[in-house]
């Protein structure tokens, strides 16, 4: 659509400013301010949580087992008097840790591919297409359930599987991207001038598909850290370390609600929601201020 | 008339995506349990089990036989619906397994899609329509707060909310008795019983939905045949659902097409967490049990529902849009 933002190569000074000029668009947007002073906070307490967690989160009876949440317990404790809330902390270090490299990685691999599928006309992108809309058959979570069941559950395999299975509904977009910007009149003259495939994509293609890459792996991310919690709640995750999906798990298993320990359950799963609502909210923020729509208050008026 | 040629070309290539696809998923399919470490006499292991019984068990299950070999007799079975013998229900054949859960797994997909978009797409419409104002942004971060909900833990939480709380819906099961008087008597106890699970497995996608459909309206209610439409005089109601609606649908209906795969996958959540005796449950139990046959069956129908679903998206996407496949 709106060209005015995409041009060739630049000079590094022109770049800077226009980063700036993103900048500040992206922290005036609502969503882009609340979600990135959430986004921050959780990342911070996560990293920093050997040092804000109130209690070792392996220790077992630092508190009464079972108790509501108090001023000692903010979470209150699980079935064998472990603090609730430091587990919290320590388990946002694995599926945060999880969660972002798989989406990561799965951009990468959804970019390496979702290019040349957009870029190449004729058989080779018809080809590259074919394939992607095939990989889109297999359900993933499914995948995801019978590979962790038997490849193992370390953190790393997790991550791994995650990553190779939510590829492709981002190389589609990519690819999209990818096949709008290859009409620009200055991919055509770089072409013209005899310049190799791979130099174009890189030099000329990639820029400017790297916003939507962008804000697309953050969104990714929201899918892989709910995956992720998925697994570990399903109890295929790696169950000897803390993480978000496993404390669920536990709490599940020693039928926390009915029993009538809520804070168990509920307070970290709405601590995900929040972990997932930041993610989120960045990412749909990228995505209004790098692909504006025409920002009007009535559609009626001009 | 290179209009009816080329349609017919491009049905044609579609057609064949879909064969590959089809034979896609009957290579993964054998190919996973057999790249899996172990075999399925792990589970049999036991104090008296002995390297020749071992032996004989993999005899029994034909997995000596070298790959090839299993890879032909796998085809020629899976074509003709004989997914053998279940190795946790031992002897009941898988297909009986298959067949009385699949319905009820398409009933809940069905029913999710079927909500998330007779719900959704509207309700995009409607924020679209109200751009910027106060409908449009509850509708939007709501939407977006949707997405940010573990499937499974909104699935506990409405399990705790309606199943123990406030029991007015049941928690487990897909119907309250083997028996009922009639079909109708049948489809009113299922749909009792899989109202927490649908709008569990909806939430997700319709939050999707409304925002697919309000990103695509919007892309669409800038454009200069609307401004035409409207100052043909038309009322507002005329041009919204006469000229901005329809071409804003296929865009949304593609995605929906991709989603279907991720549809699939909570599926497997949610019928566990709520003891629903779909296909998905029949998988995790499987996948637990190390029961391979069954595995193999539920993966094989799982990706065959998916791809069903897709293809009938992309026919109704071509229906409306008749741009598609032919013309200059």
């Amino acid at each position: 659509m709106s060209t005015t933002e995409e041009t060739a190569g630049g000079s590094s000074s022109r770049r800077f400013d226009r980063f700036r000029r993103f900048l500040r668009a992206f922290l005036t947007n609502r969503k882009g301010l609340l979600g990135t002073l959430l986004l921050g906070t959780i990342v911070f307490i996560s990293v920093a949580a050997p040092l804000i967690a109130p209690y070792d989160p392996e220790a077992y009876g630092v508190g009464k087992a079972l108790a509501p949440p108090s001023v000692e317990h903010l979470f209150g404790t699980d079935d064998l008097g472990r603090d609730v809330l430091s587990r919290f902390l320590y388990g946002g270090r694995i599926s945060l840790l999880v969660g972002v490299v798989s989406g990561v990685v799965a951009t990468l691999a959804a970019t390496l591919i979702g290019v040349p599928a957009g870029y190449y006309r004729g058989r080779v992108g018809r080809w590259i297409t074919t394939a992607i809309d095939m990989s889109l058959v297999f359900p993933p979570f499914v995948l995801v359930v019978v590979f962790a069941a038997y490849a193992g559950s370390s953190v790393w395999n997790i991550i791994l599987i995650l990553s190779l299975l939510s590829w492709p509904i981002p190389a589609r977009t990519i690819k999209a991207k990818t096949l709008s910007v290859r009409e620009n009149d200055f991919v055509e003259s770089t072409e013209a001038l005899g310049a190799s495939d791979f130099r174009i994509m890189r030099q000329e293609v990639l820029p400017n598909i790297l916003p939507v890459v962008f804000a697309n792996g953050i969104l990714q991310m929201v899918y892989t850290i709910l995956m992720e919690a998925a697994v570990g709640f399903l109890g295929l995750g790696d169950t000897a370390r803390i993480s978000w999906g496993t404390m669920l798990y536990f709490a599940q298993k020693q039928a926390a609600l009915s029993s009538g320990a809520w804070w168990w359950m509920i307070l970290p799963g709405f601590g995900i929601v929040l972990a997932a609502f930041s993610f989120i909210l960045v990412g749909s923020a990228l995505d209004e201020v790098l692909n504006p729509r025409l920002q009007r208050r009535t559609w009626g008026d001009d | 008339m290179a209009n009816t040629s080329s349609k017919k070309a491009y049905i044609a290539t579609r057609v064949r995506n879909y064969l590959a696809a089809f034979a896609a998923i009957l290579a993964v399919n054998f190919a996973i349990p057999r790249v899996m470490p172990g075999d399925p006499t792990t589970r049999f292991v036991g104090p008296g089990f002995t390297e020749a019984a071992r032996q004989q068990l993999l005899r029994e299950f034909g997995l000596n036989k070298p790959v090839w070999e299993q890879f032909l007799l796998y085809l020629a079975n899976t074509l003709t619906g004989d997914f053998g013998v279940s190795f946790a229900r031992y002897p009941t054949p898988v297909m009986d397994l298959i067949v009385e859960r699949l319905p009820r797994t398409l009933y809940l997909m069905g029913a999710s899609v079927t909500i998330s978009v007779v719900v959704g797409i509207p309700l995009g419409a409607f924020a679209a329509w109200n751009f910027g104002e106060r409908e449009d942004l509850f509708i939007t971060q709501s939407s977006l707060f949707f997405r940010s909900i573990p499937t499974f833990w909104l699935a506990i939480l409405l399990v705790f909310v309606f199943g123990y709380v406030i029991p007015i819906f049941p928690i487990s099961g897909a119907t309250g008795s083997a028996n009922h008087p009639s079909f109708f008597a049948y489809f009113v106890d299922l749909t009792y019983h899989t109202v927490l699970p649908v709008v569990t497995m909806s939430a997700y996608f319709l939050a999707g939905y409304t925002f697919l459909m309000r990103g695509s309206l919007l892309d669409i209610l800038p454009e200069n045949y609307i401004k035409i439409a409207e100052s043909k005089g038309l009322s507002e109601r005329q041009v919204l659902f006469g000229h901005a609606v329809p071409p804003a649908f296929p865009p949304v209906l593609t995605q929906l097409g991709f989603q279907i795969g991720r549809l699939a996958g909570g599926a497997v959540l949610v019928e566990t967490v709520f003891s629903y005796p779909g296909m998905g449950q029949l998988m995790f139990e499987a996948v637990l049990a190390r029961d391979y046959p069954v595995i193999q069956a539920t993966f094989f129908f799982l990706a065959v529902m998916v791809l069903g679903s897709m293809f009938l998206a992309e026919i109704l996407y071509t229906i409306i849009d008749p741009r598609i496949g032919g013309g200059e």
